[in-house]
């Protein structure tokens, strides 16, 4: 356990503070006053309401006072990511079009969070409408990376990813489209789980593409996201797309002693051999020796078409069709400010015009093209056919396998600035996450070793439609067997 | 597909967008240099036959909540967020000439 109380496991923490080692309010204090000290060079924070958390924080104390049952997350901050509804709270997407909007309700799982006991502890910066890998496109700036902040926190959870990084919050929330909550985790050394699409409600979340969004949890353990799973996962029947059976998904491994013994890993040359030359590789490579030392059986699936240069067209003409469509309520006439012209028509024109930053805008226009008129059969009916074609892919591959491992991202943290310029290398850093956003497929980032430059390097665990649980077992062994200083970058030692 | 055939103004006039001159330049240039990048998509013949594909969320079965209406519970919490609100309704410009 970690001899700074700040940088203990959300579960240590909320057992501290339910055996009334210290109160909520002193832990939250002590919160607060760590993110005074760093926020300042990390911008993790979009807002960060100290009276809000402070009421929260007595409320819990006089709730246990009085001898009231503790949740899961009794007392435990937990950083939400400014696309999440809070009631009553600022909420901007990292937008300037939703400027000063206040949420009108609480997401699901904000809800499960404070039916759980959590503190909600502030709103993180994000790229624009999650649309980005760097966290540069937020209209307020961009955050900066904990390990070294000259670079990015990979995007778009880049908030989320920092604050867990450097130790503000034991827990954060992301959401991830096509890689923005593996992607950050890799970059900031802590850990990143995108669950079974439909396994965790989207109600409050502000929609980019609805097929493949799906809310995650950002912990410095396995053990801290599986607990922060186990209280956001569930139906919910005010989202369509919410799956009913999330507790049967739980299936576990008949393997008495580790995950790893006797686990079937798929392994595909896109994912690790392909690689370019590096640290990640090597890393990658050096991690699946030691799992196949540890018990674990290599299936080769080099014959299946998982990857290849399709998966991320495939996923940029859906992404962006689907934020085309999502972003059209943004028109200035119900949420946020709005851009006088002399006409209805005009009025939305000239305030999504002026309110939209670059990235979002080039999203729409793409996103329209993909759906207009003589492009639709080529374009966007053709992704979706391919898509389906890339699900059947990893069906084949899990009938064979029961976990893929492999690289998040093919490199570690970039310098700020040094891909703004250019959207298709930016795109690129998406390469090896959107195949499992396309499938549905429940996927974490489990950090592994760091680089020569002291940046993190993670690993990717994939599995099957709803082996929720059998993903988080896996990367809970590889953790323990990597022994990676998760609580460096926020002055601790593991 | 030729590079005239994106016409950025017209997606923009789609996507109810204002946007200036230098911005359309831009985004004209980005927009070939992406859909090069993904003209492998148009070309592809594999994968299941074209037709069979719903629009939305392929893979997930939608579980529709029964068509009652319902109350939202805070009215007043969205007619706050509203740019300009008269009479508990939402102000937009006229419409109707």
């Amino acid at each position: 356990m970690n001899a700074d109380p700040q940088l203990r496991s959300a579960a240590a923490v909320s057992s501290a503070l339910v055996r009334g080692e210290f109160s909520v309010r002193q832990f939250v204090e002590e919160s607060l006053a760590r993110v005074a000290a760093r926020e300042p060079s990390i911008h993790a924070f979009l807002s960060l309401d100290s009276v809000a958390i402070r009421a929260r924080a007595d409320e819990l104390d006089a709730a246990r006072a009085r001898g009231e049952p503790c949740g899961p997350l009794f007392g435990v901050p937990v950083a939400l990511k400014d696309n999440l509804c809070m009631k009553g709270t600022v909420t901007t997407a990292g937008s300037r079009i939703l400027e000063g909007w206040r949420a009108p309700y609480d997401a699901h799982v904000v809800s499960r969070l404070l039916d759980a006991g959590a503190v909600p502890f502030g709103k993180t910066n994000l790229d624009e409408f999650a649309m980005g890998s760097s966290c540069e496109n937020s209209a307020y700036g961009p955050t900066r990376n904990p390990w070294d902040e000259a670079r990015v926190p990979g995007g778009s959870s880049g908030g989320s990813a920092a604050a867990v990084a450097a130790g503000f919050v034991p827990l954060a929330l992301g959401s991830d489209t096509g890689g923005s909550i593996r992607q950050p985790a890799a970059f900031c050394g802590v850990v990143g789980f995108k669950p079974t699409y439909g396994r965790v409600s989207r109600r409050g979340l502000i929609a980019f593409a609805s097929s493949l969004d799906q809310i995650g949890p950002f912990a410095r353990s396995v053990a801290d996201v599986r607990l922060a799973d186990s209280v956001l996962a569930g139906h919910d029947p005010l989202d369509a797309t919410s799956r009913r059976d999330t507790a049967s998904l739980r299936k576990t491994l008949p393997h008495a002693k580790s995950a790893l013994e006797g686990l079937r890993i798929g392994i595909h040359p896109d994912y690790v051999a392909s690689l370019p030359a590096g640290a990640t590789r090597e890393a990658v490579t050096r991690t699946l020796d030691a799992s196949f030392a540890r018990g674990a059986v290599a299936v080769d699936l080099a014959d299946l078409d998982l990857l290849t240069a399709d998966a991320l067209s495939i996923y940029y003409v859906i992404a962006t069709a689907e934020a085309s469509s999502n972003l059209a309520r943004f028109d200035g006439m119900r949420f946020g400010p709005r851009v006088d012209a002399h006409d209805l028509i005009s009025t939305y024109a000239a305030t999504r015009g002026a309110l939209f930053g670059s990235e979002v805008e080039r999203r729409i226009v793409l996103g329209t093209f993909g759906l207009s008129a003589g492009y639709a059969d080529e374009w966007y009916r053709r992704a979706c056919e391919r898509r389906e074609a890339l699900r059947a892919a990893y069906a084949a591959a899990f009938r064979r396998a029961d976990v893929i491992l492999g690289a998040v991202t093919p490199e570690t943290a970039f310098r700020l600035g040094e891909r703004s310029s250019d959207p298709l290398l930016m795109y690129l850093s998406d390469t090896l996450t959107v195949p499992a956003s396309l499938a549905g497929l429940p996927s974490a980032s489990v950090p592994i070793a760091l680089d020569a430059a002291q940046l993190p390097i993670g690993l990717q665990v994939i599995g099957s439609e709803g082996a929720d649980a059998l993903v988080l077992d896996v990367a809970e062994a590889i953790e323990s067997g990597a022994g990676f200083p998760s609580a460096a970058a926020a002055g601790g030692t593991r | 597909m030729s590079r005239s055939e994106i016409d950025v103004a017209r997606l923009a006039r789609l996507a109810r967008l204002a946007l200036s001159e230098p911005t359309e330049v831009r985004l004209r240039g980005d927009l070939e240099r992406i859909v090069r990048q993904f003209e492998h998509l148009r070309e592809s013949t594999r994968g299941s036959p074209s037709g069979s594909i719903e629009p939305y969320a392929p893979h997930t079965l939608l579980d529709l909540r029964a068509d009652e209406p319902r109350v939202h519970p805070d009215r007043d919490a969205i007619l706050a967020n509203a740019p300009r609100e008269s009479d508990g309704l939402f102000s937009v410009p006229r419409v109707i000439e």
